[in-house]
């Protein structure tokens, strides 16, 4: 079980900097969280310069401040997201059929985060950290209504193979 | 007559493994690695087509599928080449275009009529003629290559994405070696892309008189396959070349083929060079092919073209033809030189041809195929050296001319050029990343091609990591001489010379269309259809070309080219399509509906339950959970809507400027109806506008326009730089609609906000829980009954569901879909933006003039509503009832006044409710007139009087939803 929520807005990453987060320095990039960091394990993705997707391990939501005098502009926000963990070296080739993203890339940029179109939906991507230099997962959200044909798409080329 | 040989070295048949293959009803022993063309070939069927017009017998001409006679239809297929797909066991086929079969086509009678259809009969025949749908009929039926079935589906293509440093397009000496330059230069991930089954091109060919060349080229192929940088797609091809390197592949070799989107950061095309027939009498007779083709047959399929073989040569490649054919055994009788060839019939190279036994003729002209009784070639004739010659034989081989094959680099922005010493286009300019190398760059000598090859797998290694700007390499060491006859156009005095084999066009028919005023290349091409065939003019716009040139006295380079468009080989529909992907969306709720009967309705790009199936038919169904709503209450879910938060300092001011209303002085936890249009004063979508705080709303749309409008508003932000961020919910949130006068106490029971009028009032919003879940509830509804609108997060949103129908259970509370909501809103008058409007409406029309705020400072489409109020309206919405309770009426049925049209019905429904049927329509506005009567006619003539009033139809003064009064 994990909690997702998002942070927007021009003041988004001074507020998650002053709780003492890391963020990701750059937009779509991706930074994993470790147990000892202060909102525990999980990965915060910076998609545009001042949105946030937050993912974290646990299922307990972090005591949110608002935004305040001090950051006006950073909105939490409700993410439904649908999220599904792709483990498995082949995968990428077997995207390679839904998706016109050169995987590729994610083998010397592992902390991109590529949001992009995979079987007509738009889907955000990530590689998960490897456990091996071998291992290769991705982990991927995407509309929480789309979730149903997602997986009869991945079903379906993976069936094909 | 075509046949077997003894095995020759390097041929790509495997003889151990014979395959039986059935044409038209005919058994056919193949091998494996034969195509369908050689198997037929090896198997002495010399007629394996029907020409398109006038069923002409025809047989293999390029063995490479540039041409589209050996054009089948497999099983269900139409149109798969022979040249290109691989014979399987088992595998039947049949020629498409005839009636009866190859060998004895009935409709080759309508060669008698040639004279009577000339070029542009169409046009002439049947312009401007009232019979024509009659004859277009017939001809549509005798017309068209191969049979469609609309009767299955088959299973989907396989489509994929891939990436490459550097795709290489031809696997001949110099696609060979730039694929294998390119990885010595640090190129990574290259694709080296070929139409044929194996890689070599003719760098395999002449094995005996060139053994130098072909070792060298297995050493090519070797370094190749030793090299895992490399991935070799043979027999596919690249049917288009798009932006940014983007190249569509197309797997050839079976009827199923898939395709491949391949994006290269550079690109080689060593697609050399497809050779071109001559044109004389009868140059379409099976037994009439290209030399390149004999090559073909024989290194690849152990073939041999013909028992008594003829050469019609005109350049170097001729001879060297000749020479290696005689190397291998096959018997060449004469060679022929044309008049005008680039090469002289006295020089050494003809020596050794003589000394061969072959018989040569300088200066032919006037050269003339002849048919046997079988139709195919027995003879050929020529006026030479004063005297007309006639040679007996079973195979003449063309070798006059070649073209480059670039039209892939005009598909994506280059040019070419004329080249008058070599007798050839050549590329001019190309994009970026794009390098063309061999005999398409005028490199014709096999170490040259090798040379320039190698040159170009450099550059486009080093384009590919980033080098930039890439030096210009080298010239490249293009030919000196020419390797094309300037015009092989040998008119005869009885015709029949073939410039286009798919069409049946001969040189008269394109003199005549130039001397009709058709004298540029374009024009020729659309009114002759020469070029427009299956091959896309491979074999004949060149020919066609040189004639316009000839007929109009003008030199080719002046005449330049047609447009090339991809694809530039044939693909199938289905490889195009793919996995044929319809995203469908599915609310958090979907499975519930599911599992309790739901009938499906498509709704934007979401599935929504129509109704749920019971114990009744459809109409009692709905109308039960229409009954439901009206006395008891009942459940729909919403989710479908557009949920969109607009956060910051201008939110509001961007709504203001978005909605025809005043939104920025909504109190927080209030809601407003809003409707919104575009800059031409239509309406675009509805829906409800919230305010959760100072700095933050929250929107609804229509289901269909969520996106659109999530688009322009953020469009909208950007444009007017405003302190506003945007997040679009609609994914995130799920929402249903408790609607009827007995849902108060039902929500009542699952959540602690105090729900009475006071505390709760019609159009307010509250945010809190419901059974445990976040939600915002407002105090809206479409129905018009008391109604609350709950919206909770998609992974909760079940739970509430469930919590509320069991809630509900004792006072009656079912779920209702669409079709009761649509009646239910009806009865209210609610209008269904996109159903109830339509591209034109405007607010006027719409009966929404009181939501407008003109004097607001702006809002989007307020200028054009200036315009449109003064222009007065042009429809008007308005309500109609019909006393009848079945009525053959439906949306979209014309109103008529004295046999005109003046207006139509928008929506219509029985209302039980009510005890009559009711609808809306847009009308014209003499005609809308409260009290007035229109008739409608249904689909069978009948016309239907109704009477016009004012909705809305049912509680007219809103009590039952502001106040939740019982009837």
């Amino acid at each position: 079980m994990s909690t997702r929520f998002g942070i927007k807005g021009s003041d988004a990453p001074a507020l998650l900097q002053q709780l003492g987060l890391r963020i990701p320095a750059q937009p779509n990039r991706v930074t994993h969280w470790l147990p000892h960091d202060p909102w525990g394990s999980g990965r915060c993705l910076r998609q545009g310069s001042s949105e946030f997707l937050i993912e974290l391990d646990s299922s307990e939501m972090p005591a949110l401040p608002a935004g305040g005098e001090a950051f006006p502009n950073a909105w939490p926000l409700i993410r439904s997201d649908h999220s599904q963990l792709l483990s498995g070296d082949s995968w990428s080739r077997d995207l390679a059929q839904l998706c016109s993203f050169d995987f590729a890339r994610l083998q010397d940029e592992p902390d991109l985060v590529v949001m992009t179109l995979l079987a007509g939906i738009g889907v955000t991507l990530i590689r998960e950290p490897a456990a091996t230099s071998t291992d290769f997962a991705l982990r991927l959200w995407c509309d929480a209504s789309f979730s149903t044909y997602l997986q009869d798409c991945l079903n379906t080329i993976r069936g094909s193979r | 007559m075509m046949r077997r040989l003894p095995a020759v070295e390097g041929e790509w048949i495997d003889r151990s493994r014979p395959l039986q293959l059935r044409f038209e009803g005919r058994t056919v022993t193949a091998l494996q690695g034969d195509t369908l063309s050689s198997a037929l070939a090896a198997a002495g069927i010399m007629t394996v087509a029907r020409s398109f017009k006038y069923h002409r017998p025809r047989g293999i001409v390029s063995a490479a599928g540039h041409d589209a006679n050996a054009v089948f239809q497999i099983g269900h297929e139409p149109n798969q080449r022979g040249d290109q797909i691989a014979a399987r066991e088992g595998l039947a086929f049949q020629a498409v275009n005839t009636r009866g079969g190859v060998a004895r086509d009935r409709a080759s009678a309508i060669g008698l009529l040639a004279r009577f259809l000339p070029v542009g009969f169409y046009y002439k025949a049947f312009l401007g003629q009232r019979s024509f749908p009659w004859f277009e009929r017939i001809i549509r039926n005798f017309s068209g290559l191969g049979r469609v079935r609309f009767d299955r589906i088959d299973p989907p293509r396989e489509r994929r994405y891939q990436h490459c440093d550097v795709a290489v397009i031809g696997a001949g000496i110099a696609g060979l070696a730039a694929a294998v330059s390119a990885a010595e230069h640090g190129a990574r991930r290259i694709v080296l892309i070929d139409e044929a089954q194996r890689p070599g091109g003719s760098g395999l060919w002449h094995a005996k008189t060139q053994p130098q060349d072909v070792a060298r080229c297995r050493e090519l192929i070797d370094r190749l396959n030793a090299s895992s940088d490399v991935e070799l797609l043979c027999s596919h091809s690249v049917v288009g070349y798009y932006a940014d390197h983007e190249l569509a592949v197309s797997r050839i070799d079976r009827e199923d083929g898939g395709l491949r989107l391949l994006r290269a950061r550079a690109v080689v095309m060593a697609t050399g060079c497809i050779e071109q027939p001559a044109v004389f009498r009868n140059n379409d007779l099976p037994g009439v092919l290209l030399g390149s083709a004999a090559q073909r047959l024989l290194y690849r399929h152990g073939i041999g073209a013909g028992e008594r073989i003829v050469v019609l040569g005109a350049n170097d490649e001729a001879v060297a033809l000749a020479l290696d054919l005689v190397s291998q055994g096959l018997t060449i009788t004469d060679l022929a030189v044309p008049e005008g060839s680039p090469i002289d019939p006295t020089s050494l190279p003809f020596g050794a041809l003589r000394a061969a036994g072959v018989r040569v003729h300088g200066n032919v002209r006037a050269i003339a195929a002849q048919a046997g009784s079988d139709g195919t070639l027995a003879a050929v004739e020529w006026l030479g050296a004063g005297r007309r010659e006639q040679v007996t034989c079973d195979c003449l081989l063309m070798s006059t001319g070649w073209m480059p094959a670039l039209q892939l680099a005009l598909q994506c922005g280059g040019s070419i050029t004329f080249d008058a010493a070599l007798g050839q286009h050549l590329p001019q300019t190309l994009p970026a990343g794009l390098f063309v190398a061999g005999r398409a760059n005028g490199c014709f000598d096999f170490a040259d091609r090798a040379t320039d090859g190698a040159a170009a797998g450099e550059q486009a290694a080093r384009h590919a990591r980033g080098d930039l700007p890439v030096a210009d390499r080298s010239a490249p060491p293009r030919s000196t001489r020419r390797h094309s006859h300037p015009a092989a156009l040998f008119a005869h005095a009885a015709g029949k010379e073939f410039v286009d084999l798919d069409e049946d066009l001969t040189l008269a028919d394109l003199a005549n269309a130039a001397q009709e005023g058709f004298d540029s290349v374009e024009l020729l091409k659309r009114y002759s259809t020469v070029g427009m065939g299956p091959s896309q003019g491979k074999l004949s716009n060149l020919n066609a070309a040189r004639q316009l040139a000839r007929v109009t006295g003008r030199e080719l380079p002046t005449l330049g080219l047609t447009t090339a468009r991809p694809p530039w080989q044939p693909v199938s529909l289905g490889a195009l399509a793919g996995a044929r992907l319809a995203p469908l969306r599915r609310t958090a709720m979907d499975a519930w509906h599911d599992r309790h009967g739901a009938v499906w309705m498509p709704a934007g790009n979401w599935r929504r339950p129509a109704y749920y199936v019971g114990a009744t038919d459809t109409q009692q169904q709905i109308g039960a959970e229409v009954h439901a709503v009206r006395n008891g209450a009942g459940l729909i879910d919403v989710s479908t809507l557009g949920k969109i938060e607009v956060m910051g300092r201008d939110a509001g001011l961007l709504l203001d400027r978005m909605y025809v209303g005043v939104v920025s002085d909504l109190a927080p936890g209030r809601t407003r109806y809003a409707v919104m249009l575009d800059e031409a004063g239509t309406i675009i979508d509805d829906g409800v506008v919230a305010r959760l705080a100072d700095g933050r709303f929250y929107i609804t749309t229509t289901t269909g326009g969520s996106t659109a409008i999530y688009r322009e508003l953020q469009r909208r932000v950007a444009e007017w730089q405003l302190d506003c961020t945007l997040h679009n919910l609609t994914g995130h949130l799920a929402a249903m609609n408790l609607a009827g006068p007995r849902c108060r106490e039902i929500l009542a029971q699952c959540t602690q906000l105090p729900l009475d009028d006071k505390a709760f009032p019609y159009l307010a919003l509250r945010e809190g829980h419901v059974a445990g879940a976040e939600a915002r509830i407002a105090r809206v509804g479409f129905v018009g009954e008391l109604g609350y609108e709950i919206h909770t997060p998609c992974d909760q949103a079940q739970a509430v569901w469930d919590a509320l129908l069991h809630a509900g259970a004792a006072t009656g509370l079912r779920p209702f879909g669409v079709e009761a909501q649509r009646i239910l809103r009806l009865e209210k008058g609610h209008i269904i933006v996109g159903q109830d409007t339509d591209g034109v409406t405007n607010p006027f029309e719409a009966g929404l003039a009181r939501m407008l705020r003109m004097n607001k400072p702006f809002f989007t489409g307020q200028r054009s509503l200036q315009a449109l109020q003064r222009r007065g309206d042009r429809q008007q919405l308005i309500g109609f009832t019909i006393a009848a309770a079945q009525v053959p009426l439906a949306e979209s049925h014309l109103a008529i006044d004295a046999g005109n049209i003046i207006g139509r019905i928008t929506s219509v429904a029985y209302s039980a409710t009510l005890g009559r049927t009711i609808g809306l329509a847009l009308l014209a506005p003499a005609h809308a007139v409260i009290g007035g009567t229109v008739q409608f006619r249904d689909d069978h003539g009948a016309f239907h009087p109704a009477t016009l009033v004012a909705p809305p139809f049912y509680d007219p003064a809103g009590e039952r939803q502001r106040s939740g009064a019982q009837a």
